[in-house]
């Protein structure tokens, strides 16, 4: 395939699943060439209550 | 001129990242898996959240999800945590550490998968990941 229809295709359903911030924020991960600690200190997750409210 | 072939660069640039997604070395394809499902869990449950207010998701439904993504946070956690203690090491002892990343990620995708299926139900979807160990 074409790359730039599939980079087309590729962001339009990332954006379409996920919303344009969940999408930049796959886009920037893939950008990171060679993942530091920092790096992985960035993919920690909030407590699933925080989402609901407490 | 000059615009259309910044965005033809950004595009191909872009189009280079998403294939090479799945690939790179053992330290990049674990970020890539590990962020994915960090992301999805993310807008997973906002998305849940948001339902939950709106009166189509119960209590119960609530509690079911938030125990499934208990398990999978703890895993994910622990996954990183361990990735990170591998990192921290010199080449020759890695290898333990690498073996203990990979069976705390089996743990972190398996609870991943019942994550999805779970939020499945309440009709939010999220994206699979294949092992990438």
């Amino acid at each position: 395939m074409n790359p730039e229809l599939y980079a087309v295709l590729t962001i339009t359903e990332l954006i379409m699943k996920y919303g344009v911030p969940a999408a930049l924020q796959m886009i920037t991960m893939w950008e990171v060439e060679e993942p530091t600690i920092a790096d992985w200190e960035a993919l920690r997750l909030k407590k699933p209550e925080d989402y609901f409210g407490g | 001129m000059f615009r259309k072939r910044s965005l033809n660069f950004l595009i191909i640039f872009i189009a280079i990242l998403a294939i090479l997604g799945c690939a790179g070395s053992f330290n990049k394809r674990s970020f890539n898996a590990l962020g994915t499902m960090g992301v999805t869990y993310d807008t997973a449950l906002k998305s849940a959240a948001d339902l939950y207010k709106r009166g189509l998701i119960s209590d119960e439904g609530k509690s079911k999800i938030i125990e499934a993504a208990n398990s999978y946070r703890v895993a994910h956690e622990d996954a990183v945590t361990a990735f990170q203690q591998y990192l921290s090491l010199p080449p020759e002892q890695q290898a333990e550490s690498k073996q203990k990343f990979i069976t705390l990620s089996q743990v972190a995708l398996s609870a991943y998968s019942e994550l999805l299926s779970v939020l499945t139900t309440y009709g939010v979807y999220g994206e699979p990941v294949k092992p990438w160990f």
